[in-house]
């Protein structure tokens, strides 16, 4: 630590900082002088004011940044608003940005001060020349007689009259130039510069080019290397040409000079760079135009037309892959554009990059970078404040911008927070998307919408009791907020508060009778409780919330159903029947399926023959029709525990069957699978669909009749992969995974990735101790059937 | 509590699957898919209708479509940039340029021009 610092402290005196700051200046130590210098005041310093000054003059000059330096300036003269060297030095550096009025603005002050020295004049004379670049040497008053010499060459260029530069140049010339640099040199460049000037270029180049690069001080030897390799170009050399400037921006930055000097170099590159550049692009050359993009970013990074033409061939590449399916290909791509807009300003927006990012992160299933993204997104959108100022601002006709992608702007936010929200569930992380809302509700408290989502990422993250009471608060601002109140309702029903559920319901009801959501949830409520109903052994119970039910939905195949069964319960085989002929009456198949599996379930066989009948002569019958009705008689063949739909229509486990019971249903249901088989011309079609009913309540039949499909179709990856799966649900593993090694080896000569895939998920799960069995791809289509396929 | 709504990427475009462009109608839609079924039934070609049958599910009803809409990768619009180069480039600012480097504008040293402070 510096000895006058020793007694630096909290409790030093004014005195001693005094003498501490001080010294340090002497020393040069700005920030220590700047700090104790801070803490005192005029009556403990008197000449504080150019103590502080000369910190910040100092620092200045310390500094080879210009902004940073004019700030210390700034400073400096807020202390010794009169002293015209700060001025002085404030002009050279507005000169160096390029700031010609501050510059000559902060001279002429300095000059007034009185503050004068040697070479003002020259800085001067070339602020007056870049200003008016025909003016003679004899009007610019400030320049001495060398100086005015030194000038010759320029002024005579910028008039135009190169014709006395060509020759070998004048003697005097050389006088005024007080340089360790050559004179000869200097006037030889001037000379090539007057041959460029006089459009000769061949001899521009050669004196140019018989310049060493030492010979000159840096910042001319750049401004050589910019014209000789304009000479090479316009003689149709551009490679040499590049050479020169690639060279001469090396040395440029070696030597630290002025940034403008370094951008003009790099702008001459770049110009013969893009039209390559372009037509690659245009030529659908994505590759190409990518690394000749990253070639020449290296020689000017942050060139923002460049920059765009690298995030064009980024995005290209990635749309191509895109546009494949390849999200593993298309990912590094859109990843390069999202680091390159980080990294570097370049304008336009880049919602679409975002997007797209988000996009492939969730097909990718990484679900916490796709809420990163969406995130981004929602950041790169309008604030709703901004929103509303600019359309205050414009004209009241002017309609507010809209969001990308044809949506209002509010509508597309709430929809990308609600992907944001889905993607940190999927994460893990509901608490992040929360957080996320809160901060936007406390800049935007009346924002009902946003807490309404709110709302529903608090449920999402099983903050029950936070998402009621912001439902309540939605509700305190605006009573008629229907979805918040239906919102609230269905909590309630989760709650199985049925009480209050009903009475929010109906409040929505009351004021709004034709509310879709409210009818909807009222349905599902009263759905919902008649099954509970039916749970709790009270059919009457469970008839009354289905008969209201029904009133409200009569379209509902599955209420009719669901009332017909209680009826049947309840012994009123009569009002069951009313029901079941209502849902016969939409002529689905799923509804005669329901309505013969309902007979058969209450075994009245003479009924669920004349459901059968009836299908037939509606010419709704198929091999999935039949298997389905043999599946049904099937289910009759196990005790009640086994079923699958008995839960489903709230039915009590039964007495044990007895065999003649089992063998009638099961001769039923082999008949039907005959006439499965039948219904069909197509021997593998009606298989296949018998196969499709049959697995998932029957496996051990199902076995059978895959066995016989394969026998048909042995090399069809697709049937094998069945096969393996049911030999695997029969307890056939080794079989099993013989099949499917077949079926694999299949599966990957055919190119069906998507079957493969299907293959190496089944192939983990064989695997696997308990062995859970993905059945969905041997029953396609068939949970919501589309019946008016065959109308 | 109810289980989480599923995420459903989109993962493929449900447009190219069935044949049709974005700008395709519902009735359109409708038609392509039933064609398809037909020509790939679950009984004969269980892969294929699956797939078929996810890319109609994902655009049979206004909300779905909107949502795959949304969610179909979009190229980027690179911002179109003057092309009049931001740094200077006249022949003018050039020659002055060269001639700065004789003057005092670059110069770092200026000790000349510090001043003692006295106490």
């Amino acid at each position: 630590m510096p000895k006058y610092a020793k007694s630096y402290s909290a409790t030093a005196t004014n005195a001693a900082r005094k003498q501490n700051g001080l010294a340090a200046l002497r020393h040069n130590h700005l920030d220590e002088a700047l700090t104790n210098f801070q803490k005192l005041t005029a009556q403990d310093f008197p000449n504080l004011p150019n103590a502080l000054a000369e910190v910040y003059f100092r620092k200045a000059l310390n500094t080879t940044d210009d902004f940073q330096q004019l700030e210390h300036l700034q400073a400096a003269l807020r202390q010794t608003p009169k002293d015209g060297r700060l001025y002085y030095h404030q002009g050279r550096c507005y000169q160096r940005l390029g700031n010609r009025k501050s510059a000559e603005s902060a001279y002429a002050t300095a000059q007034e001060l009185g503050y004068t020295r040697p070479g003002v004049g020259l800085l001067r004379a070339l602020l007056t020349l870049l200003k008016k670049p025909n003016t003679t040497l004899e009007k610019l008053a400030e320049l001495t007689p060398e100086e005015r010499t030194q000038l010759t060459p320029l002024s005579l260029l910028l008039r135009k009259q190169p014709q006395s530069l060509l020759q070998a140049p004048e003697a005097s010339w050389f006088a005024g130039y007080k340089t360790a640099f050559k004179a000869e040199a200097i006037t030889t460049f001037w000379q090539g510069l007057a041959h460029y000037a006089n459009h000769d270029l061949a001899t521009a180049a050669n004196i140019l080019n018989g310049i060493a690069p030492l010979a000159l001080p840096a910042a001319m030897d750049a401004i050589r290397a910019l014209y000789l390799g304009q000479t090479q170009l316009a003689l149709g050399e551009p490679a040499q040409a590049q050479t020169t400037w690639q060279s001469a921006l090396q040395r440029a930055t070696k030597a630290h000079l002025p940034h403008r000097l370094i951008e003009r170099l790099q702008e001459a590159l770049i110009q013969t760079r893009l039209p390559n550049l372009r037509a690659l692009l245009a030529a659908g050359q994505w590759a190409e135009a990518l690394r000749a993009a990253d070639a020449a970013l290296t020689e000017a990074p942050k060139d923002f037309r460049l920059l765009n033409t690298k995030l064009q061939a980024l995005d290209q590449l990635a749309q191509v892959a895109l546009a494949q399916g390849q999200w593993t290909a298309a990912l590094p791509h859109l990843e390069a554009m999202r680091d390159l807009i980080e990294n570097a300003l370049v304008p336009g927006t880049h919602i679409p990059i975002a997007r797209n990012l988000a996009i492939v992160y969730e097909a990718l299933e990484r679900w916490a970078d796709a809420a990163d993204a969406w995130h981004w997104v929602l950041e790169m959108l309008p604030t709703r404040e901004a929103k509303r100022k600019k359309a205050a601002a414009a004209a009241p006709e002017e309609a507010p911008p809209a969001a990308p992608f044809g949506l209002p702007l509010a509508e597309y936010r709430q929809w990308v927070r609600r992907r944001l929200l889905l993607n940190y569930q999927r994460a893990g992380d509901p608490g992040q998307a929360i957080t996320l809302y809160k901060q936007a509700i406390k800049a935007e408290p009346d924002d009902l919408e946003l807490r309404f989502e709110l709302a529903n990422a608090l449920l999402a993250n099983d903050q029950e009791l936070a998402a009621r009471n912001e439902l309540n608060r939605i509700l305190e601002r605006n009573p008629q907020h229907h979805t918040a109140r239906i919102k609230l309702a269905e909590v309630h029903m989760q709650r199985n508060d049925w009480v209050q559920a009903e009475a929010l319901i109906d409040q929505v009801l009351a004021t709004a009778p034709g509310n879709l959501e409210a009818q909807q949830t009222k349905v599902e409520m009263l759905r919902e409780r008649g099954h509970t109903m039916l749970d709790w052994g009270a059919p009457e119970e469970a008839k009354r919330m289905f008969t209201q039910a029904v009133a409200l939905a009569p379209q509902d195949m599955e209420l009719h159903i669901s009332l017909g069964d209680v009826e049947l319960k309840l012994d009123h085989p009569e009002a069951a029947q009313s029901q079941f002929e209502t849902v016969l009456g939409f002529n689905k198949v799923a509804g005669y399926i329901a309505v013969f599996e309902s007979w058969v379930w209450h075994k009245d066989e003479t009924k669920a023959r004349e459901v059968l009948a009836r299908a037939e002569t509606a010419g709704l019958t198929s091999p999935a029709f039949y298997a389905q009705a043999a599946a049904a008689c099937y289910d009759m063949t196990h005790d009640a525990d086994a079923m699958p739909f008995a839960s489903f229509f709230g039915l009590k486990p039964r007495k044990k069957k007895t065999q003649t019971e089992i063998d009638h249903w099961s001769q039923w249901g082999a008949a039907l699978l005959k006439q499965a088989e039948t219904a069909s011309p197509n021997p593998t079609e009606a298989l296949q669909a018998i196969v499709a009913q049959l697995a998932q309540r029957h496996p051990q039949l199902a076995l059978t009749y895959i066995e016989r499909l394969v026998a048909l179709k042995p090399n069809d990856p697709q049937v094998l992969l069945e096969l393996a799966l049911l030999q695997a649900m029969n307890n056939q593993r080794r079989p099993a995974k013989d099949t499917l090694k077949k079926a694999l080896k299949l599966a990957r000569a055919s190119g069906n990735t998507l079957l493969l895939e299907e293959l190496e998920k089944l192939e983990e799960a064989l695997d696997m101790p308990q062995f859970g069995i993905p059945n969905f791809f041997l029953n396609p289509g068939a949970d919501d059937f589309e019946d008016d396929f065959f109308q | 509590m109810k289980p989480p709504e599923p995420l459903q990427p989109l993962g493929f475009n449900p447009y190219t699957v069935l044949g049709l462009t974005p700008a395709a109608t519902e009735a359109e839609i409708k038609q392509a898919y039933f064609t398809l079924v037909r020509a790939h039934p679950p009984e004969t070609d269980p892969m294929g209708f699956k797939r078929i049958r996810a890319a109609y599910d994902r655009l049979r009803t206004p909300e779905k479509r909107r949502d795959t809409d949304l969610l179909l990768p979009q190229p980027w619009q690179p911002y179109a940039p003057s092309e009049v180069p931001l740094v200077d480039t006249s022949w003018e600012r050039d020659l002055i340029t060269a001639m700065e480097a004789f003057t005092e504008l670059y110069r770092r040293d200026y000790r000349e021009d510090y001043r003692e402070v006295e106490a």
